[in-house]
């Protein structure tokens, strides 16, 4: 199974849970995302996702001047963000379960007829 | 180095930019405001494995995960535009097929009596011709809800579908052609003109047996019903009416004398009549409008 295709489906809640402790800015959120994990995730996909979060009300931006380059654009999670993080946890919560039963279920299936 | 490469960050999101074109200036600046300082750091992490890629790829990239590419794509407004129009055309004539569905039975009606028959039928005129058209349009409209998927079964379809309208386009302009002619042959029966074969009759002259043209005004059936008129305008005047019989010299005096400065002259074989005597005197109205009297003088 293509784990992009997995990714894609709980992209939001990847990065609303990076940006739950720490502001981010663009590729600094991909940094943190490829640190967790997602190494194979394309940085246009993060800051197209960043701004529909932000286009949804679950982020909000602030610019951080720079002496040496460009200024950079921090990305912080909302009230409504935080709710919105709480509340896919739990449905993560519950899908993994459920995959997980499901899996463990087919292993001993699987177990069952090789006997 | 980094100052070739800073061009190329710099060369690369205008060229995202550009890809983005069609969006609202306000999304493309969301999307691309920090693009630049996220790329000079990416080149800092990456180092000499640091590519840019294709900035097409890139823009689409952006707006999918924007979740703007499923609605408007990277098309420009006017593709949009004329994408919706599109749609809705197609749905429109989608929500019309059951009326092709009948009309396509009427048209295998109409075609398999040309062809077999060799006689032109708009429409059933007997019970046998009516049963015919209507089992014919039942297995159109059952052809038509079945939609078949099968390509076997949907190019000969398909072809079908073409023989109909081509028979189509003939079946409406024979249609129209016989509504007109039927239209036509109305208007001019209630009209009251004159017709000939078909044609109006626009003036009517007699001629004896020796083609000479004889003094008419008015045709009659004999029951007195009134086939002909001469028209109001060849009611002359007095003066004007009294030309017949002089010579010519002096006829035209007497319209000079009544202002009568536009004259036309025919010399014809006129039975009881003297040559060089008028004939006859008529008002006529050339194609402009303008009066003049035409005279018809014996020889």
């Amino acid at each position: 199974m293509d784990s992009s295709q997995l990714l894609k489906g709980v992209l939001d809640t990847a990065v609303l849970a990076v940006l739950e402790n720490e502001d981010g800015y663009g590729y600094d959120i991909v940094r943190r995302l490829r640190e967790a994990g997602f190494t194979g995730i394309g940085d246009a996909t993060v800051y197209g996702t960043l701004r529909r979060l932000y286009a949804a009300g679950l982020l909000k931006t602030y610019v951080v001047p720079s002496d040496d380059g460009p200024h950079r654009k921090y990305y912080s999670v909302n009230n409504q963000g935080m709710e919105a993080l709480q509340q896919q946890r739990g449905t993560w919560a519950e899908f993994a379960t459920n995959m997980s039963r499901i899996l463990g279920t087919e292993n001993k299936s699987s177990e069952g007829k090789s006997k | 180095m980094t100052k070739v490469l800073d061009k190329a960050i710099a060369a690369f999101v205008t060229d995202v930019r550009a890809a983005l074109g069609g969006q609202d200036p306000n999304v493309i600046a969301d999307l691309t405001d920090n693009l630049e300082a996220d790329l000079l750091d990416r080149q800092a992490a990456e180092g000499d494995g640091f590519k840019l890629g294709n900035p097409k790829a890139f823009a689409n990239e952006l707006l999918a995960s924007a979740g703007l590419l499923s609605v408007a794509g990277a098309d420009s407004r006017g593709r949009r535009f004329w994408r919706a129009v599109g749609g809705a055309v197609w749905r429109f004539l989608r929500a019309v097929r059951p009326t092709w569905w009948v009309f396509r039975g009427l048209m295998a009606y109409t075609l398999i009596w040309f062809v077999l028959l060799q006689q032109t039928k708009y429409f059933p005129d007997n019970f046998g011709a009516w049963l015919a058209l209507g089992v014919l349009v039942v297995v159109s409209v059952q052809i038509g809800r079945a939609n078949w998927r099968h390509w076997g079964l949907r190019v000969p379809l398909a072809l079908l579908n073409v023989v109909a309208i081509v028979t189509a386009g003939f079946w409406l302009i024979s249609f129209n052609n016989v509504r007109d002619d039927y239209q036509r042959l109305e208007a001019e029966y209630h009209s009251g003109l004159l017709l000939s074969h078909g044609h109006i009759v626009g003036f009517v002259n007699a001629y004896d047996k020796n083609g000479n043209k004889l003094p008419m005004a008015t045709l009659k059936e004999l029951d007195g019903t009134q086939l002909y008129e001469a028209p109001t305008g060849l009611i002359l005047p007095e003066g004007v009416a009294k030309l017949v019989g002089m010579s010519l010299k002096s006829a035209i005096g007497q319209l000079t004398a009544l202002g009568y400065n536009n004259v036309s002259i025919d010399y014809e074989h006129v039975a009881e009549a003297q040559p060089g005597d008028i004939a006859s005197v008529q008002l006529v109205n050339d194609t402009f409008g303008n009066e003049y009297v035409q005279l018809v003088v014996s020889k």
